[in-house]
């Protein structure tokens, strides 16, 4: 079994960063002067991809204020509306009101991520660069939607934005992180869970590798081979959060190419390195194709110094070998 | 379990007594000051001075605004959890923490057993008391459930453990304001409503912090879905339930209603997340239907939450709309022969 690793989802955003970002919105620094900023703190996230000689990483987010923001600089329609509970997590974001009918937004984050590309250049970082994106699910599960008649509509429409800002990234980006966190949830009706592949056609059809990746606390294990079967050439899953139920999960595993989850952000507790190369051992066991060592979820949710801690370690799993 | 009408005697309030949920916006000096301090400019004693000193002048904004039952204004306190991980044993920061935007807090790790030190609130209580035009002091906390859920968990095999031991931390600390004469606490749970599934034990464990204490308690939920937390106001050993209603048109009223809601509510009535100050007599309007599903006895009249996000003069002027409103429907009450009330527990614990 092939293992490697992946920093996944946003890395946690300095409070300077995140005055800067204040600061040039509020007109009081120009854009030169904010990306300069936003150029150190980016290239923090690429070196550390390339301390641990990560195979994939994002960017951090860290232009975004969360996952759900990036959508607002491709999906053209939505207006932002109040901040709300992330999950269960007492992390806000601003949830999209949908009035009309989406459409793409043309080259936001085109820009966005062309300047990630550089800022990776500059580090020296090898990885393969990932675009993020919000799943369609978990996007309809976070909006506030008044134009469409039933969620089905919605999320296809989704995914067809999701499919063409893709395309455009062709050129800049090695592949695409697809985040379902809802994917297992206990409000989200299964009805919707079994046209999941259905929905992610676009998306899978688009020509950039795809990883789609759930996280947080899994409430209905017998969804995991709906999830599995959304094509893409990688699934990920929370191991972290999921321990009491990873005995059930091990054997749907054989034959796919996992994103394991095994660094927990939501904790501050270090994981221990034998605990994850058991997992590592069992998921070996059960057949899977690939594995590529991750952390679990987004990072906004614990302290910088406990984010690159944690990422270090999977330096040190599998006797230090990659 | 203490018991009420003992021979204690409780002070006398005015009907719809107006209060607030306890922060309000630093005097821009006091962020000043806060800053040169930590760069080492000002001495501990200057910055002392200061907090002292804006303790006075918000006190004298109550005063002036015509609150019956003010706070200090937490000036002291950064954050409602950071300050009291700060002055216990067994937490530990790591660095800061995003909520959203650019608003960040440090959350604490807990990382050992959490124990309690000394008090906490003595000292600033004592200057508020000092200085205050009342003796009808509010006094808040944070409750064991928020400590918990807004900190890390390295230590405790559940969350469950360590909220018990907050509470019990927590309840030692309120018994201290209690013997330093505050008539009234107020615990804030927020984070309450978050995980529906901790709820019956969060209640516990609020119980359990207020347990034996024979002044008023309130306690505060903001943010939350109220409905969730309804079903267990009877179990709640608090007298009273201090919540937002201004920012959801006083529709959350209905719950008291649906739920039979016998106790007290601090009565929401200005939104603290909008600088358009509220007129008097938008605030009279939201107690008059506040008064179709409670007696007048059992309303409380505050701001929805802390006023801390505001500019110091719309937080004023919302405080002066709040007592304004309430003056109007205090005269109509006066013709039915109600002027005051007690103010003490109305619930054993
Ligand atoms: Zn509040």
């Amino acid at each position: 079994m092939q293992i490697s690793k992946s920093i996944v989802g946003s890395y946690p955003k300095s409070p300077k960063l995140a005055k800067a970002q204040a600061w040039y919105n509020a007109g009081k620094i120009g854009k030169e002067k904010y990306e300069k900023y936003l150029k150190t703190y980016t290239a923090k996230v690429f070196s550390l991809a390339k301390e641990i000689n990560a195979s994939y990483t994002t960017d951090g987010l860290l232009r975004w204020d969360d996952i759900v923001d990036v959508t607002f600089s491709f999906v053209k329609g939505p207006t932002k509306g109040p901040l709300i509970r992330f999950y269960d997590n007492n992390f806000y974001y601003r949830r999209p009101i949908i009035s009309s009918k989406l459409a793409k937004e043309d080259s936001n984050l085109v820009e966005a991520m062309g300047f990630s590309r550089d800022v990776m250049k500059e580090t020296g970082a090898s990885s393969k660069l990932k675009g993020v994106f919000l799943g369609p699910l978990s996007y309809y599960r976070l909006s506030e939607v008044k134009h469409y008649k039933n969620p089905e509509e919605l999320m296809m429409d989704y995914s067809n934005v999701v499919s063409e800002t893709i395309d455009d990234l062709k050129s800049t980006i090695d592949a695409v992180e697809i985040h379902e966190p809802s994917m297992f949830e206990k409000r989200i009706k299964n009805e919707l869970i079994t046209k999941l592949p259905e929905i992610y056609s676009p998306i899978s059809s688009t020509g950039v590798e795809k990883h789609v990746i759930t996280y947080f606390e899994m409430s209905h294990l017998e969804r995991l081979d709906n999830f599995l079967s959304i094509k893409a050439e990688y699934h990920g899953i929370d191991l972290s959060e999921n321990l009491t139920k990873v005995a059930k999960i091990y054997p749907h595993l054989k034959g796919i190419s996992l994103i394991a989850g095994v660094l927990n952000t939501r904790t501050t507790k270090l994981e221990k390195v034998s605990s994850i190369n058991k997992v590592l051992s069992n998921i070996n066991q059960h057949g899977a194709k690939e594995v590529v060592l991750s952390n679990s979820s987004l990072m906004d949710f614990i302290p910088e110094m406990i984010a690159v801690k944690k990422i270090k370690l999977l330096n040190k799993v599998g006797g230090g070998k990659n | 379990m203490v018991k009420i009408n003992s021979k204690k005697s409780y002070p006398e309030v005015p009907v719809l007594p107006t209060t607030v949920i306890g922060s309000y916006p630093r005097p821009k000096w006091l962020k000043e000051s806060i800053r040169l301090s930590s760069a080492g400019k000002i001495s501990k004693d200057d910055l002392e001075e200061a907090f002292n000193d804006s303790v006075i002048a918000v006190m004298r904004d109550h005063e002036v605004a015509g609150i019956d039952i003010p706070t200090d204004g937490e000036m002291r306190r950064d954050e409602m959890v950071e300050f009291f991980a700060e002055h216990l044993k067994g937490f530990k920061f790591y660095g800061y923490v995003r909520v959203w935007g650019d608003a960040y807090y440090r959350k604490p790790s807990v990382v050992s057993r959490v124990e309690y030190k000394k008090p906490m609130l003595e000292g600033e209580v004592k200057f508020a008391q000092s200085v205050s035009y009342t003796k009808n002091l509010k006094v808040t906390i944070t409750g064991p459930y928020t400590i918990a859920d807004w900190s890390f968990n390295e230590y405790y095999k559940t969350k469950e453990d360590l909220v018990f031991d907050l509470a019990k931390i927590i309840n030692q600390e309120i018994k201290n304001l209690v013997k330093m004469g505050i008539p009234f606490i107020q615990v804030d749970e927020p984070a309450l409503p978050t995980h529906e599934d901790e709820i019956p034990w969060g209640v516990q464990a609020i119980n359990e912090a207020v347990k034996g204490v024979d002044v008023k308690v309130g306690l505060h939920i903001c943010y939350g879905d109220y409905s969730k937390v309804m079903p267990f106001a009877d179990e709640l050993k608090v007298d009273q339930l201090a919540l937002e209603f201004k920012n959801r048109d006083f529709k959350d009223l209905e719950l008291i209603k649906r739920f039979g809601y016998s106790k007290e509510i601090g009565l929401g009535v200005v939104d603290v997340h909008s600088k358009k100050v509220e007129t008097p007599e938008e605030v009279a309007k939201g107690i008059k239907k506040a008064m179709q599903v409670l007696e007048p006895e059992k309303i409380f009249v505050n701001p929805d939450c802390g006023l801390k996000r505001l500019s110091r003069k719309v937080a004023y002027q919302k405080l002066v709309s709040v007592v304004e409103g309430t003056r109007m429907v205090r005269e109509e009450l006066k013709k039915k022969g109600l002027s005051t009330i007690q103010l003490k527990p109305i619930v054993n614990r």
